[in-house]
């Protein structure tokens, strides 16, 4: 097969392509859907990683979220937002949950509540719901209210009790998990 | 067409019109004085081949011995051995003979479930695609590196995107990529250029547009090569005995509105996938067992080189001189004795063709780069300033003859025959064309800081471990 090119070079000839007898069938990149590129725009926004517990006919559950949002001092609100297809939807509404914030060294106790179990989670027991341990912050709340959010539920609660240490957390940005450093070192002010 | 011959090599040449930039617009590739050398070293390997060990009869047509597919332990020893008669013939110096991208063309089209898992049509395009190479004994070079305009982010985000080589369209004929590589090592004398996902892509729409993996032809309209300066002084191959021959052209692949066609299209669109384009397919495996092979007997030719100044000038009875040459002869064996274990521990993959043992060939890969930069440090520590009484060939002979053959004598050579060897080591460890061997070598597999920290990662240290828990008397 030849084809006139429009620069000098004259004819250039693909030696492969000429000599095939069935040409291949177009494979090309997919369209990316309204709902792909809608979930990519708000990767944009970096998050910080929570797990929701909670204990449930007995079993301790727990949901890896990354929309956590603080709402209010007097009183302590906190809002999350759960996908209403997920397996523990149902029970988490009106139960009383804690919300546990993962450091960076945290990534598996986050995938082990998002789809791929594994043991690496330590449970402590709370005084309203069970925990997960080494975490940086945790809120224990009863439920305050919870509101339609099209395919999520937002679900407040009231924070009853917390504890936070500093640490630099597992952070969630363009659809995968990072690590938020502390800002801390080698931003002295030198004098 | 089969096995080509050195004359078959500069037919396809000179059928070619690739767009190269050389201190401006070259008009004829095999004609321009930066080339000729290496055409004439290309032509010479393929007229190798006509020895039976550089290739192999399959229904009638023979084949480059690259092509090979290993099925057992022998046919490893087998492509070893014509990659050594290659890798012979420059010492090594060829980093981009046919037979290092044969190897990964080979495992693709043993791995064809790997590419039909993408997509049944990729499959295909790459078995068509490698069988016309086999054929027709077509020389591949690869792209290799993105621009590296801002090495603190990743490829996608290079000068607001508009720099690395992407999909920018995509109709009924095929895809058209804009954007540049940074490195073509050879491809003003390829016939084709493999261009190859760029590690590492992440999964998601980002990086869709970089996930891709095709070959060119180097001539392919749209695509400008621009070459940087050559190394050779346009000398004789007494003067200059390496550059002279053995100089491989590095150029930047400006790929502007090119239009691939989708038969050329091997991978679209599976930027996670991507990432394992070359060890998944054991095409790491059979690459590594070809450059270990070259990088074993360049080690040899410095060992020799070492052995042939030492001599010449008798210091090879120093303690110390002994000691360094000692010392290249271990790293000789060292290579070798990972080919060995490579092909005695090799198995059958999951493909159906004899993979050598990555396990050695990544230790000499981890471990090379960084050893290659000793050798010229001895060839300079040996030669001293022999190395500066270099004077040309044709000042060697004529009126001059008389004193250089008294004055620049060996202990056992005459002055043009000392002059000769000392050409030899300048070329290997002090021109420019030594320069760019020790940057080559040191950059081959990528850079050493991270295939250091990847090697480690895949490391399994348990059972070191384990001897050490014991003498601490402590379970594990």
């Amino acid at each position: 097969m030849s084809r006139a090119g429009d620069d000098d070079r004259g004819a250039v000839r693909d030696g492969f392509v000429a000599q095939l007898s069935e040409r291949a069938d177009p494979r090309p990149l997919p369209v990316p859907s309204e709902r792909e590129r809608l979930r990519t725009a708000f990767s944009r926004f970096p998050t910080g990683v929570c797990v929701v517990t909670f204990e449930a006919d007995g079993v301790k559950r727990g949901i890896t979220v990354n929309s956590f949002t603080s709402v209010s001092f007097d009183p302590a609100l906190l809002l999350v937002s759960i996908q209403r297809s997920a397996s523990s939807h149902d029970l988490v509404i009106d139960r009383p949950f804690a919300v546990n914030v993962l450091g960076s060294s945290q990534e598996r106790v986050a995938w082990s509540f998002a789809g791929r179990p594994n043991d690496v989670p330590v449970w402590v027991e709370g005084e309203r719901a069970p925990r997960l341990a080494g975490v940086l912050a945790w809120f224990e709340c009863t439920p305050w209210a919870a509101y339609d959010g099209g395919d999520h539920t937002l679900v407040l609660g009231e924070i009853q009790s917390f504890r936070s240490r500093r640490g630099d957390p597992l952070g969630f940005n363009g659809a995968r998990f990072t690590e938020i450093s502390e800002t801390v070192l080698g931003r002295e002010h030198l004098v | 067409m089969a096995v080509r011959s050195g004359g078959d090599y500069r037919e396809s040449l000179a059928a070619m019109s690739p767009l190269v930039y050389l201190d401006g617009r070259v008009e004829s590739v095999p004609d321009h004085p930066a080339f000729t050398g290496i055409i004439d070293s290309y032509a010479d390997l393929y007229d190798m081949q006509g020895d039976d060990r550089l290739a192999f009869e399959e229904d009638g047509s023979r084949y480059a011995m690259s092509f090979l597919v290993p099925r057992t332990q022998d046919d490893l020893v087998r492509r070893r051995t014509a990659a050594r008669l290659w890798a012979e013939y420059s010492g090594g110096m060829l980093g981009r003979t046919g037979d290092f991208l044969n190897a990964a063309l080979t495992a693709f089209s043993q791995a064809g479930s790997w590419f039909a898992d993408a997509d049944a049509q990729f499959e295909k395009n790459m078995a068509a695609y490698v069988t016309w190479v086999r054929e027709n004994d077509i020389l591949l070079t690869s792209t290799v590196g993105s621009p590296q305009a801002n090495r603190s982010v990743s490829a996608a985000e290079q000068g607001g995107g508009e720099t690395t080589l992407r999909v920018v369209s995509q109709d009924s004929d095929g895809i058209v990529v804009s954007g540049a590589r940074m490195v073509a090592t050879n491809a003003p004398i390829a016939n084709e250029i493999l261009v190859m996902p760029q590690t590492v892509l992440r999964p998601g729409l980002d990086d869709m547009p970089y996930s891709f993996a095709f070959a060119v032809p180097a001539d392919i309209e749209g695509l400008t090569l621009i070459c940087r300066r050559p190394l050779r002084h346009g000398n004789s191959v007494v003067d200059e005995p390496l550059a002279a021959r053995f100089e491989e052209i590095d150029a930047v692949c400006v790929f502007t509105q090119v239009r691939v066609p989708w038969d050329r299209v091997f991978l679209l669109g599976h930027p996670a996938k991507s990432n394992g384009m070359l060890t998944q397919t054991g095409a790491t495996a059979l690459m590594a067992h070809q450059s270990v092979t070259r990088t074993t007997v360049k080690t040899e030719f410095y060992a020799g080189l070492l052995s042939e100044m030492a001599e010449a000038i008798g210091i090879d009875r120093y303690d110390h001189v002994r000691d360094d040459l000692a010392q290249a002869l271990v790293a000789v064996q060292m290579g070798k004795s990972a080919l060995r274990a490579a092909e005695a521990d090799g198995a059958v993959n999951e493909y159906g063709f004899f993979q050598p043992d990555m396990a050695p060939l990544a230790a000499v890969r981890n471990w090379f780069p960084r050893y290659f930069q000793t050798l010229p440090e001895k060839v300079r520590k040996f030669g001293a300033s022999g190395l500066t009484a270099l004077p040309y060939e044709s000042d060697t002979r004529g009126e001059l003859e008389a004193d250089i053959d008294r004055y620049l004598q060996g202990r056992n050579v005459p002055g043009h025959e000392r002059v000769h060897l000392f050409n030899l080591g300048f070329d290997a460890a002090v021109s420019s064309f030594a320069g760019r061997q020790a940057l080559y070598e040191y950059y081959f597999h990528g850079d050493p800081l991270p295939m250091s920290a990847a090697y480690l990662t895949a490391a399994d240290t348990s059972a070191h471990r384990q001897i050490v828990a014991k003498i601490l008397g402590r379970g594990r």
